[in-house]
């Protein structure tokens, strides 16, 4: 007795259960990033946002995308903006104003924005071949060959931005008077 | 079948998108405005990844794609969350509306 | 009632335990064998439909037990290494020199008042031990205890175990802020930082590995290391074994780069305002984690489950105990008493003042130990799994003494100190390593294409 195609009760397919439940998160989550008053909370749900898209992605057959996701979204960038808050944040601070006096012209502009791009990419026939939801074991080589291969530029120059970055971060932390320097 | 399909994932992009241009026209704190640049980038990526798992043409790009947008977002957030804390070390504050020297 | 409530009030903690639990295991008992017979079949049938799924979820529910045990034993052994280090006796009051100290220590934790200060941002407070203890337990599933006993055999085994044991940290930076306590919140920031700053090292040193391996699997990693002992990653990569090491102490929060709850600083560092079960998490996990880095460790650079030396002989004991039919239950019951006499005897002739039950005890122990090292010699001759297993909980746990060992000895180092020698010294040296692996790829591999 294997398990049921669908879910009992409810009728639909595992994996569009699954859709559901990650996409919902991501929506919810992602609206609490935006709206939350406390920012230490905002940061955490960016993280629960970031979560739920990895999912999404296992969904999609691309696991190594949700790895990478989870290590250097998650990993780095999201603690470094945690970290960021925690210097520069005081618990008093969060019971300030959080939305600048743009914020309802935002609103309907970026609501715009949504309802039109997904009416426009929801009714597109954008001919492509139903997925079959079974992760693509080669799909990890087919990638690399892409990026090592017709998008090697790409890759040097994401590298070279890197580069930068680091230079840049350093250049920035580094105190004005002394010449000792503190990774942030 | 929803999971199956190609649009029900540029749809969640695209809402995923707005939401995040929301929380950056709207919100006064400079780390908040860098959260929800962290959402767009993401809103891209699932979109990225989505055209490249579903159209044939596309195999292993969107992957390639995403891998690349995941390095930009980091060094981005890197540059960023300096300027900030540069930034806080003078003003003292993390609220973009009161960076106004130039103003006065 | 109040005869009952008498009876209740007589009795010690353990006979309440025992109170309660005795009628549940006996209900629970009789009503789980009659689901059994009743449906014992339909339930068969559909484990069987869906094993992979029984397998996981099996998979799963023992790598979260073993969690439990695991953190028990490491933190006895800290205790009696550290102890004996610093010549002092350690634990020696409850169980065999004071074996059971630490199971005796959760139920104190168990038991403590879980408090909640005031002026916490409660969800987060709570949840904080439980993202540090998931995190843990989630690597432990990648862990290969031998090529037979990987409860998930992911493809990305090495990236899951980064991308997940970086998720810790966050439940740390989440115990800092939420606690509302200066000494919580410095070690929140530096749990951050120190996490940020070695986790490169940590991911760059066996990238040389992975082009050397060409997966990221790590059942695989460790069947590339089953040769001789020079196949070991250790002595073909030495330096980023250095690297390796350095950052998972680092990781894992041990001395010397204990920084985050450095007690003579920041009190407790993140786990300062925390009491009762959820500071037990936070000390599980840590324990937990000690393992878990260890076991990567050893899976990556020391072979795994491969054992040193290939032994010249492979025995083979073949013994079917079905053949002796109706004999078997009587050999088994007869085979102690008489091996028990046998090894009793010359005892009891060497001297005259040995007592009779005295000689006896010693010949049932003799007996013992000697049919459980023929059974267990059996066993490992029969079940490959076994002696893999063995070779890796036999390098896993030196590589937990040798963390213990770094306890008792080394001083903290500095905070500046640490991050300063995470981003000048060993970055450049795991850059280096990449560079040196690739290069020597690239120099054996050109002449064949």
């Amino acid at each position: 007795m294997p398990l049921p195609p669908t879910i009992p009760f409810i009728g639909i397919t595992w994996a569009d259960a699954l859709f559901l439940l990650l996409g919902g998160v991501v929506l919810g989550s992602a609206t609490l990033v935006v709206l939350g008053r406390d920012i230490i909370r905002n940061g955490l749900m960016l993280i629960l946002t970031l979560g739920a898209l990895a999912g999404i992605y296992v969904v999609l057959g691309a696991s190594i995308v949700a790895g990478a996701q989870v290590l250097v979204y998650i990993g780095a960038i999201s603690v470094l903006i945690l970290f960021a808050i925690m210097l520069t944040q005081s618990k008093s601070a969060s019971a300030q104003l959080n939305f600048q006096t743009q914020a309802l012209p935002a609103a309907l502009a970026s609501a715009l924005i949504g309802i039109l791009l997904a009416v426009a990419l929801g009714a597109t026939q954008w001919g492509s071949t139903v997925y079959n939801d079974t992760p693509d074991p080669a799909g990890t080589a087919t990638a690399a060959a892409v990026l090592f291969g017709p998008w090697l530029l790409a890759f040097e120059v994401a590298s070279v931005l890197i580069l930068a970055a680091v230079i840049g971060g350093i250049y920035l932390a580094m105190k004005p008077a002394e010449s000792e320097e503190i990774e942030a | 079948m929803i999971a199956g399909h190609l649009e029900p994932y540029l749809v969640l992009s695209s809402l995923l998108f707005s939401i995040g241009a929301f929380g950056f026209l709207a919100r006064r704190n400079a780390i908040s405005m860098l959260m929800s640049i962290e959402v767009m980038l993401n809103a891209v990526n699932l979109a990225a990844l989505a055209f490249g798992a579903f159209m044939p043409t596309l195999a292993g790009q969107g992957v390639a794609f995403a891998l690349l947008i995941i390095a930009v977002a980091a060094a981005e957030a890197t540059v960023g969350l300096a300027i900030v804390i540069a930034i806080y070390r003078n003003r003292k504050t993390p609220l973009v509306d009161e960076y106004d020297a130039m103003r006065q | 009632m109040s005869g009952a409530a008498l009876v209740w009030a007589r009795l010690t903690p353990a006979g309440r335990i025992l109170a309660v639990l005795l009628p549940v295991l006996a209900v629970g008992g009789a009503l789980t064998t009659a689901l059994l017979i009743v449906f014992g079949g339909a339930i068969a049938a559909t484990i069987g439909a869906n094993l992979p799924i029984v397998r996981f979820l099996a998979a799963s529910v023992i790598t979260f037990l073993i969690t439990v045990p695991t953190a028990f034993l490491l933190i006895y052994m800290e205790m009696k290494i550290i102890a004996l280090m610093n010549l002092r006796i350690g634990p020696d009051r409850i169980g065999p020199a004071g074996a059971v100290m630490s199971i005796v220590h959760g139920l104190k934790v168990l038991m403590k008042e879980d408090y909640t200060p005031p002026s916490v941002d409660v969800p987060v407070f709570t949840l904080a031990p439980v993202v540090v203890y998931l995190a843990s337990f989630m690597t432990v599933m990648v862990i290969p205890f031998a090529p037979e006993l990987t409860s998930v055999g992911l493809e990305l085994g090495l990236l899951y175990f980064f991308a997940i044991g970086g998720l810790g940290v966050v439940g740390l930076m989440m115990a800092g802020w939420s606690s509302f306590n200066k000494y919580s919140l410095l070690g929140g920031i530096r749990a951050a930082a120190q996490a940020i700053s070695y986790e490169i090292p940590l991911t760059l040193s066996v990238v040389g590995i992975v082009i050397l391996t060409g997966t990221l699997s790590l059942p695989k990693i460790v069947a590339a290391q089953s040769g001789s002992l020079l196949d070991w990653f250790i002595f073909r990569q030495p330096l980023a074994a250095i690297i390796f090491f350095i950052a998972i102490t680092a990781e894992a929060n041990r001395t010397p780069f204990d920084n985050t709850e450095a007690d003579q600083e920041i009190v407790a560092g993140f786990a300062t305002e925390y009491s009762g079960m959820r500071f037990g998490f936070f000390f599980f996990a840590e324990y937990v984690n000690v393992f878990i880095v260890s076991a990567l460790f050893s899976a990556v650079f020391l072979g795994g489950s491969n054992a040193p030396l290939v032994l010249p002989f492979h025995p083979e004991i073949i013994i079917n105990l079905g053949s002796l039919g109706i004999m078997l239950p009587i050999l088994a019951g007869i085979a102690p008493v008489i091996g028990t006499l046998v090894c009793a005897a010359p005892i009891w002739f060497a001297s005259s003042r040995i007592k009779t039950w005295q000689a006896l005890v010693a010949g049932f122990l003799i007996f013992g130990g000697l049919s459980t090292a023929a059974i267990g010699f059996w066993a490992w001759a029969m079940i490959p799994a076994l002696g893999n297993l063995i070779w890796f909980l036999i390098k896993t746990f030196s590589l937990v003494f040798v963390f213990v060992w770094m306890r008792g000895t080394l001083p903290r180092a500095r905070i500046d100190q640490l991050m300063g020698f995470a981003w000048k010294w060993l970055l450049p040296a795991s850059l280096l390593n990449i560079f040196a692996t690739a290069l020597a790829v690239l120099l054996t591999t050109s002449g064949g294409n």
